[in-house]
């Protein structure tokens, strides 16, 4: 039978021996015996399991100065945010009520001479 | 942080260490065992620091077009390369051998056929070598194995398939069983 591109990906190690000669007449003869001592190295061991927390122990310093570098940065740049877009709003909070807060409150005009004529002459209300 | 999947754990990881930690915990153990086919128990460990402080510093610039996986599997290719240039690789007789011979078939056992099958592996071609661990050990498809060493399919297999017979005529000449 025809081997697909699908077969041959599939995870059968098996496979590659279609491959090769199996000239090498000998203890490992057969596939599976090969198959059996990949099987055994593919097992993870305590020391593959325990590489991640040897590797993070070794360098929790440098991993350590570096993700606090990278914090430290990000706190930079949050205050400096902070501070623009507050100044930001301020300037937009003066700019809207800038006629009431930036000038103070109009005095009551003086009444000028001809009005007082009028309202003298005439009453309240011409 | 151990539900994200890795392109999650990427997008967090150069600003957040314990999305790091956990793209560690994830990928050191398998990165550990293929370092020790390649390079040897004693040295993995090198393999596994250089591996992930190369990966701390590159996570920014990772853009995703491939899999984390099989960069990863890249980044420590090279370092295997780069450790096998500065110093010869383990020797058969340098490997642990088990304590005692009345030693039930265990750990012990498997341990001297992994050294056994290390040991095989360092008397590879470079070339096969890589493809017969990425394949073998790592348990990667045969695209991949072409994307991640810059071959064809058809070299992958031929490679795959050579060092397998190679591997069959070291250990038999070993006196090496699967079953010990």
């Amino acid at each position: 039978m025809k081997n697909t591109e699908a077969d041959m990906n599939k995870p059968d190690i098996h496979q590659a021996d279609s491959h090769g000669s199996d000239s090498h007449g000998s203890d490992i003869s057969e596939a599976d015996e090969l198959s059996t001592l990949f099987a055994a190295a593919r097992e993870l061991t305590p020391a593959d399991l325990g590489a991640a927390d040897r590797f993070l122990a070794a360098n929790a310093g440098t991993l350590g100065r570096s993700f606090g570098r990278a914090g430290r940065r990000r706190r930079v740049l949050r205050l400096w945010a902070g501070a623009v877009l507050g100044a930001a709003a301020a300037l937009g909070g003066l700019s809207l009520l800038g006629p009431s807060v930036l000038r103070p409150a109009p005095a009551d005009l003086p009444a000028s001479a001809a009005y007082s004529v009028y309202q003298s002459a005439i009453g309240e209300g011409w | 942080m151990n539900d994200l999947t890795d392109p999650q754990l990427i997008a967090l990881a150069p600003s957040q260490e314990a999305a790091f930690e956990a793209l560690v915990r994830r990928h050191a153990p398998r990165v550990h065992a293929l370092a020790r086919q390649l390079v040897g128990e004693g040295s993995a460990d090198d393999v596994v620091q250089e591996v992930f402080l190369s990966v701390h510093r590159n996570l920014k610039t990772f853009r995703g077009e491939a899999q984390f996986s099989t960069w990863l599997h890249r980044v420590a290719l090279n370092a295997c390369y780069g450790l096998l240039r500065k110093r010869q690789p383990d020797a058969l007789e340098s490997l642990p051998e088990p304590h005692s011979p009345r030693d039930p078939v265990g750990e012990s056992e498997r341990a001297q056929l992994r050294g056994r099958l290390a040991w095989a592996m360092q008397q590879l071609p470079p070339d096969q070598r890589e493809a017969v661990a990425l394949r073998e050990l790592s348990g990667l498809d045969y695209a991949a194995i072409a994307e991640i060493t810059g071959a064809e399919l058809g070299t992958v297999k031929s490679r795959i398939a050579r060092g397998r017979a190679a591997l069959r005529a070291l250990l038999s000449a070993r006196g090496v069983t699967a079953t010990g």
